[in-house]
């Protein structure tokens, strides 16, 4: 019992005892993305530049500013000249040296805490301009474009803009299409915008998808005016989709921050908020507040345009429209603007994005029939296939999903939509089936699972990765269900559903394993008291199912016999808790339900109080274990958390366990009157301490005399001042809290 | 006569004879023509530039207070940002004082942390040497802080004043702090003096106030704090205008060039100044709520736009006492 009153916040598996920090994600991704992000653009640059020094130095290099050399661990710079020098190729050496110039003093010049020296500043202006010089000096071939876009840097940092702006007209705009270029244009970009130039600027940002360049200077346009005078000026900016979709995704946040603050700011209470604390709410993550008026504005003013006619991309102008209808609750208007998107002059992706909206939509304005659940497997394979074409590998090999568009416009359809709809509609099962499909995908629901309950090997910690399988949506509403219900969806997962082509789909991409769902099952029924009903469920999961679990550790290494009040048994590393940690030869859970209906059994054919009372404490004991409160709180649940409380539809063991321990404390010998009256001042149950479990070791506890702990304090005091043999137990004088309480 | 009393005659002598020259030395600071001080606000400083050399030469400016850099948040921390560049030398006779304008969030991040006001005192004092030395500004007396504290975070930034004029101190630097009306119902932040703002004085986004950069008429509420208010003072007037966009009657924003914000058929674009009269009727007020605070004079800011807002004459008796 000694400090059993300590604030352990210490979450011990993932899932469930994750929700006290509000990280469940709300999938309400932006609806427009007719633009590729600049994350991808940059990627796209970087990749031309980094394969160019791959190709140099034959693979060993994969990038320049931030690369290494594996083999030698040589810095990207330092390896890449030594391998020029040897090769000889003293032309590279020599644009090296400038390269590597150039990034020093570009670096330098951030703004930083430490100012330069009038030194170092007259010496980096004397680089640039003998940098400059040997730029335009240059007259080679191979390098010609590396060089330009040298002259033109060199030039930005000494502040020649005018130069640059005439270097461009001259020289660097007459090269060939090339990465170099495209930074060069970048640059003469800059130095119109540097001479009052923003609008020839500004289409250049746009067409190069310099988006936070763009961003800049259009901070003032992020609006329905700033739509409408952009147009006004060229009907077909290049500007316009970008404000377009910056415009639409902000009447969404808006629309997100005001109607659920809580899910951004888990303790905002809504009722409180100023119209200022919102502003700056939405403002925070770069959006701007587009209230409902302007937004019906929008969708006058794109009719405006589209019957102009003048617009060389009236989808971008319909899916908009779409999307804001659809944004305010206008699901048949949004399902005629989006069905002219697809279908209107427009770029593919514009096509691409109002097709995937319209999916969305769709949920809204369509009955949920056969045709209407064939129409959403396609889409949802569709959606799949778009994810899939994006996928690319990183430096490392590893696989990522470059463009997540069509991963969050589906997540967004089924777990925001879909679902809820389905649930609306009374077809629970469908809506759980649904919450399967996803679930046995990865990359949140796009791809197919590769997993197969066997989780990855960590040789640098030399430790398995927890399993996904109990945490997420579908895991939730599986919890959410009672056992019968289980049940019954377990039998619909691996039932044929000829009537529903949605169902028969998703149930067939489920995640089917019978050791999951017995083990579920069994489990549920024990957090239930059910323990002798749970036997069968429990008997058919495999012994290597549970060693590849996440609470493996804990049942290899935890015995639910030793009583909670006398022994805590810790395990220090908590690498020693997963999945393969331990090896174990059988299924806990099914030797202590064995146990525990053994002793119900035998405690209600006892034949004597003393063997009664006996019995009471070691099913008070078992009882406890495997509560929330005990150590083995892994057999009834997959989480645990300090904050736990008898979860919806479970038994309270903790009770049980309390009732058992009050009949051993009357009648069984004094040995267990002590022991189990020990174990009723131990039970955290309606604690004496003011302010459990917030109390810090030191601080001073105030002790509530109401409460079930003081009292069985006080009888465990009792029964020491007629017993003083007893006061002299190891436990007794070990024990801080009954110390505490007897110096209040 | 006993010791005590020949002690006490010293004492009330002495105490009488300090007197006499305190209200010498006050009665002749107000006589005395004001100092003429400018302030340089833009990102390049440029004092060889035809048009800001002959103003500095005529108005026979000899003090600037520069604007350094300012300090924002970046990335979680109080970074500088937009350095000030100065192209050519400052003219002889001319002395400058670093000026460093501090956002408000930065004060609301360090909030109750005396460590990271320490810090940031440190950081800045060593910047502000280092950018002196390189930019060949010195020799320097003075610095000055810029910050639109609030009572929410008024601790805060009098605790990081406090580090810094003792720093500046150690280097023989005072340490000035701007001040605005509005701050006047404040207590007296721990600085050696301060710039009273007489400029911002309205509201920019009502269409129908002709003078929101300054009408002395706006802050009433606040001069009455000026008299008593515990901390000497220079006072700064405005010579800049503005060009504010109005739509539908209603405040869209400044605009600083045609395409700062969109303009659409039946704006209106309206050119807000301070014009000489309402200078010079703050310069009145003031003159005689608080005549010390003209001791010196400022404008703001300069720029060769600015300059032609007001007439030659306008300046001689702005800076006039």
């Amino acid at each position: 019992m000694k400090k059993f009153i300590i604030v352990s916040l210490l979450l011990m598996s993932v899932g469930r005892s994750l929700a006290c920090l509000s990280e469940k994600p709300t999938y309400n991704y932006y609806l427009m993305c007719v633009e590729p992000t600049q994350q991808q653009t940059e990627s796209k640059q970087l990749k031309a530049i980094n394969d160019f020094w791959k190709q140099y130095t034959n693979g060993r290099v994969s990038d320049y500013k931030d690369g290494w050399d594996r083999k030698t661990d040589t810095d990207a710079p330092i390896f890449i000249m030594k391998m020029a020098r040897q090769k000889k190729d003293y032309e590279m050496v020599r644009y090296l040296g400038w390269l590597n110039k150039y990034l020093k003093i570009s670096s330098d010049l951030t703004d930083k805490w430490n100012y330069p020296t009038r030194k170092q500043l007259l010496q980096r202006k004397q680089v640039l301009t003998q940098m400059l010089t040997a730029a335009k000096a240059y007259h080679g071939r191979r390098l010609s474009a590396q060089y330009r876009l040298l002259a033109m840097r060199a030039n930005m940092l000494l502040g020649n803009d005018i130069q640059n702006i005439r270097y461009w007209k001259t020289t660097a705009n007459h090269m060939p299409q090339s990465v170099y270029r495209d930074m060069m244009e970048n640059i003469y970009a800059r130095a119109l915008l540097k001479t009052s130039k923003q609008r020839d600027a500004l289409e250049i940002y746009a067409r190069q998808n310099d988006q936070q360049s763009m961003r800049w200077c259009v901070r003032h346009y992020r609006n329905l005016s700033g739509i409408k005078a952009i147009y006004a000026r060229n009907v077909n900016s290049r500007v316009l989709p970008y404000l377009v979709q910056d415009f639409v995704n902000n009447v969404q946040e808006t629309q997100d921050v005001y109607t659920r603050p809580s899910a951004f700011i888990p303790d905002a209470d809504k009722a409180q908020w100023t119209k200022k604390e919102y502003t700056e709410a939405i403002e925070e993550v770069g959006a701007r507040v587009i209230y409902k008026e302007e937004a019906q504005a929008f969708i006058a003013f794109a009719a405006q345009v589209l019957k102009e006619g003048k617009t060389t991309s009236p989808a971008l102008w319909h899916e908009a429209t779409g999307a804001l209808q659809f944004l305010l609750g206008d699901y048949s208007a949004a399902k005629a603007s989006l069905a002219q998107a697809i279908t209107a002059e427009g770029t593919q992706r514009m096509h691409d994005n109002a097709r995937a909206i319209a999916d969305i939509n769709s949920v809204y304005t369509e009955k949920m029939d056969d045709q209407q659940q064939s129409h959403l497997i396609k889409e949802i394979e569709w959606m799949r296939s778009m994810t899939k074409l994006a996928e690319t590998k990183d430096d490392q090999g590893i696989t990522y999903v470059a463009d997540p568009y069509f991963a969050y416009m589906l997540q967004r359809m089924v777990y925001n939509h879909l679902v809820p709809e389905l649930q609306k509609q009374g077809n629970g099962f469908l809506a759980l089936s649904m919450l399967a499909n996803m679930d046995n995908h990865d990359n949140a629901g796009t791809l197919p699972s590769t997993r197969k309950h066997v989780p990855t090997y960590f040789q640098e910690t030399k430790s398995f990765d927890y399993l996904p399988d109990w945490t997420g949506d579908y895991y939730d509403a599986l919890q959410q269900l009672s056992v019968d219900s289980l049940k019954q969806f377990v039998a619909y997962l691996h039932a044929p559903h000829a009537d529903s082509p949605l169902a028969d789909a998703a149930c067939k991409s489920s995640y089917q394993n019978d050791d999951y769902f017995n083990d579920l099952i069994g489990t549920r029924l024990m957090a239930m008291g059910r323990f002798e009903e749970a036997i069968p469920y429990l008997k058919k999961v495999s012994t290597s199912f549970i060693y590849n679990s996440n609470i493996c550790g804990y049942t290899g290494r935890r015995n639910y016999q030793q009583p909670r009040w006398f022994v805590h048994q810790v395990i220090a590393d908590t690498l020693q808790t997963g999945p393969r940690s331990v090896a174990i030869t059988g299924n806990q859970k099914v030797t202590f339900c064995q146990d525990i209906t053994n002793l119900q059994h035998r405690y209600q054919n006892a034949g004597s109080d003393t063997l009664r009372a006996h019995l009471a404490y070691d099913l008070a004991t078992l009882l406890y274990q495997a509560s929330y409160e005990g150590d083995c709180w892994y057999l009834t649940h997959y989480d645990w958390s300090c904050m736990d409380t008898v979860r919806t539809g479970d038994r309270d063991l903790i009770l049980d366990a309390i009732n058992y321990l009050g009949e051993s404390s009357l009648k069984g010998d004094q040995d267990l009157q002590f022991n189990s009256l020990y174990a009723l001042a131990f039970i955290r149950r309606d604690n004496a301490a003011e302010g459990y479990p917030f109390i810090y070791p030191g601080e001073k506890v105030n002790f509530q005399k109401q409460t079930r702990q003081y009292k069985a304090l006080a009888q465990l005091n009792n029964f020491l001042a007629l017993n003083p043999a007893y006061q002299s137990n190891p436990y007794v004088s070990h024990c801080d809290v009954l110390k505490r309480f007897l110096e209040q | 006569m006993n010791e005590k009393r020949l002690s006490g005659l010293c004492t009330l002598l002495l105490a009488s004879l300090l007197i006499v020259m305190l209200a010498g030395c006050r009665r002749e600071e107000h006589t005395a023509q004001p100092q003429r001080s400018v302030y340089c606000w833009q990102t390049t400083f440029a004092p060889n530039d035809s048009t800001v050399a002959a103003f500095i030469r005529h108005q026979r400016i000899t003090h600037i207070y520069l604007r350094y850099f300012d300090v924002v948040m970046t990335q979680g921390t109080p970074m500088p940002n937009a350095s000030v560049n100065v192209v050519g030398r400052v003219p002889k006779g001319v002395t400058v004082t670093p000026a460093v304008y501090i956002t408000n969030d930065c004060m609301k991040a360090i909030g109750q942390n005396h460590t990271e006001a320490t810090d940031l005192a440190n950081k800045i004092l060593r910047r502000v040497g280092q950018m002196t030395s390189t930019l060949q500004l010195g020799p320097v007396s003075e610095l000055q802080i810029d910050c639109d504290w609030t009572i929410t975070t008024r601790r805060t930034y009098f605790d990081f004043l406090s580090v810094l004029r003792d720093l500046a101190h150690e280097q023989h630097l005072q340490l000035s702090t701007t001040i605005r009306f509005h701050q006047l119902t404040q207590p007296v932040p721990p600085a050696d003096r301060g710039v009273l703002m007489a400029y911002n004085t309205g509201d920019v986004r009502d269409i129908n106030n002709r003078y929101p950069i300054l009408n002395i008429a706006d802050v009433k509420p606040y001069l009455r704090y000026l008299a008593t208010y515990k901390l000497s003072l220079s006072t700064a007037y405005p010579i800049f205008s503005w060009r504010v966009l109005f739509r539908g009657g209603h405040f869209v924003g400044i605009l600083h060039s045609d395409d700062d914000y969109p303009i659409l058929p039946g704006d209106k674009i309206v050119r807000r100044a301070a014009d000489a009269r309402h200078i010079l009727e703050a310069h009145q007020t003031i003159s005689e709520l608080r005549p010390d605070a003209h001791d010196e004079i400022i404008l703001y800011d300069l720029q060769n736009n600015n300059i032609k807002n007001l007439q030659v004459s306008d300046y001689e008796k702005i800076y006039h006492r």
